[in-house]
């Protein structure tokens, strides 16, 4: 009973913490662009991050090895030390994005003005990544993360056709300008898929003392957790696709995104849908925080880990408090916090096969896994997966371009 | 090498996606603007909606409109976004007169008719 409390649990935190800014943007943009045409874009990322997360955690499991330590064992030190640098450039970038966005968020809950909130907010990510345990940290922003179940409420609410909801799960090339939709194709399976997400779930199996008998709970979390987080994702694309693709709007601020469950669902709407967002995002900037100071010290070898004190993993706490301060350094510079992150979500496509095949490598080597290596299930996905992530990796920056963010020729 | 690369295209796409695009995107983006003000002023004509919410989006938006203002070489889709601009502004600074939203709305409603016709 205690083990099937502590997997929903889990699960519950999975599913709040899905959703960051990258994942907002994209599927209130694609929606309001395309209507419900891309949600088997939705289906293809959490199917690749359900694959590799479910993946990397057993590695850790039972290697007791995260992400970047099997990196760079696998990539040498040289190309390892390519992967680490676009990794961490690709955390700061997002980083700083959800920095931004926790202070938009609370300027349109408090009102004060932005620059002020800016500091609010990274004194804020600072002093829970300082005090909070990393149990604390995972399930409370995942827990309140869940109040952005309220777009569930307006998608439902907001009458969509359900007919071309049901279409929009079947891939298409979409009608309307190819290039911007192959565009939003790799946005929104970079936003799934964003690296981070891996760094941050295989550290956090080692910190909560994982072991074999635990892969159930991983499989639980990746799968359940992932899947039902994916809710989420749909509903932001099909709330938006129902009230702003008829009106010809373009949504790109964070009050736009809340102003779609505001709508249908009025002054309660609104306020739960800010409240998830501020948390899910700051929660997603704490993740991203710990992910990129993660794959620094597990690169360079030195001691991480929030199991170990401040003062027990000295250099693990400069790097994340170096990573907060460069983030803030960058968004206070008065640069769009959502421009940030779409430019964040495409370079971090970039990055993704040098994350992903060093993991796949690991999950088949039966020195590291024993019993525990990549089923023939595991290595179709997985293998599958990689083949698509190389593929948009290789078109996300001349898309990036092409389609100028998205905006058209 | 790559990560400079990287880098310059990164600031490439900042550069044009700070940009407001050919007067088409520029009318897009007016009529954009419009009809997210007109969900927002009937926020507030319901009294469904929080008074800060209200001022602080509409600010934003109306910031769109004159950013668009500021950068189009086309007389109709300046004076386009200075009415809206005008017209969010005054929404913004009676974010709970359910009166003056009432006003705003059926205004924003018919220049979001004007941007559509412009697009």
């Amino acid at each position: 009973m205690k083990a099937i409390f502590s997997i929903a649990l889990g699960v519950l935190a999975a599913i709040g913490g899905f959703v960051d800014i990258g994942d907002i943007v994209f599927n209130v943009a694609a929606g309001s662009t395309f209507g419900y045409q891309l949600l088997w874009a939705v289906v293809l990322g959490v199917g690749g991050i359900i694959t590799y997360a479910e993946m990397c955690g057993r590695v850790a499991a039972v290697s007791k090895r995260a992400v970047f330590d099997v990196i760079r064992e696998r990539l040498g030190f040289g190309a390892g030390l390519v992967a680490l640098a676009g990794g961490v450039l690709v955390s700061l970038l997002t980083l700083a994005a959800e920095v931004g966005g926790v202070a938009l968020v609370l300027q349109l809950l408090a009102g004060l003005p932005y620059r002020l909130l800016l500091v609010v907010a990274a004194v804020g990510v600072g002093v829970v990544a300082w005090t909070w345990p990393f149990s604390w940290i995972e399930r409370v922003f995942g827990y309140v993360g869940l109040c952005l179940l309220v777009f569930v409420v307006a998608a439902i609410d907001s009458h969509p056709e359900w007919g071309a909801v049901a279409h929009g799960f079947v891939p298409s090339t979409g009608s309307g300008d190819v290039v911007v939709y192959a565009y939003y194709v790799v946005g929104l399976v970079g936003a799934a898929m964003i690296p981070y997400e891996v760094y941050f779930y295989s550290s956090g199996a080692i910190e909560e003392g994982w072991g074999p008998k635990d892969l159930g709970t991983n499989r639980a979390n990746a799968l359940i957790g992932y899947s039902l987080g994916g809710i989420l994702s749909f509903a932001l694309m099909i709330t938006a696709g129902a009230l702003f693709l008829p009106h010809a709007i373009a949504p790109d601020t964070l009050g736009s995104v809340a102003l779609a469950a505001q709508s249908p669902l009025g002054v309660i709407g609104l306020l739960l849908a800010l409240l998830g967002i501020l948390f899910a995002v700051a929660g997603a900037a704490i993740d991203t925080l710990f992910g990129g100071a993660y794959s620094i010290a597990q690169f360079f070898g030195f001691e991480w880990g929030r199991f170990r004190t401040n003062v027990g993993a000295p250099r693990f706490t400069v790097a994340w408090a170096v990573l907060l301060v460069l983030a803030f350094a960058v968004v206070v510079t008065g640069v769009d916090p959502i421009l940030v992150t779409e430019v964040s979500v495409i370079f971090a496509v970039v990055a993704l096969p040098l994350t992903y095949l060093p993991i796949l490598l690991v999950a088949n080597d039966r020195n590291y896994m024993g019993v525990y290596t990549n089923g023939l299930v595991a290595n179709v996905f997985g293998i599958g997966y990689l083949v698509i992530v190389v593929g948009i990796a290789l078109a996300a920056v001349p898309l990036m371009v092409a389609s100028n963010m998205g905006q058209g020729r | 090498m790559v990560l400079r690369i990287l880098l310059l295209a990164a600031l490439a796409a900042i550069v044009a996606g700070c940009g407001v695009g050919p007067p088409p995107v520029q009318a897009g983006t007016l009529g954009s603007v419009a009809g997210e003000g007109v969900l927002l002023a009937q926020g507030v004509v319901r009294g469904e909606t929080t008074e800060t919410f209200t001022r602080v989006h509409a600010e934003e938006l109306a910031a769109q409109a004159r950013t668009v203002a500021g950068a189009t070489e086309v007389g109709d889709l300046r004076s386009l976004a200075t009415s809206l601009a005008v017209a969010l502004d005054e929404l913004a600074g009676t974010p709970d007169d359910r009166r003056a939203a009432l006003r705003v709305e059926r205004r924003l409603r018919r220049l979001a008719e004007r941007a559509k016709a412009l697009s």
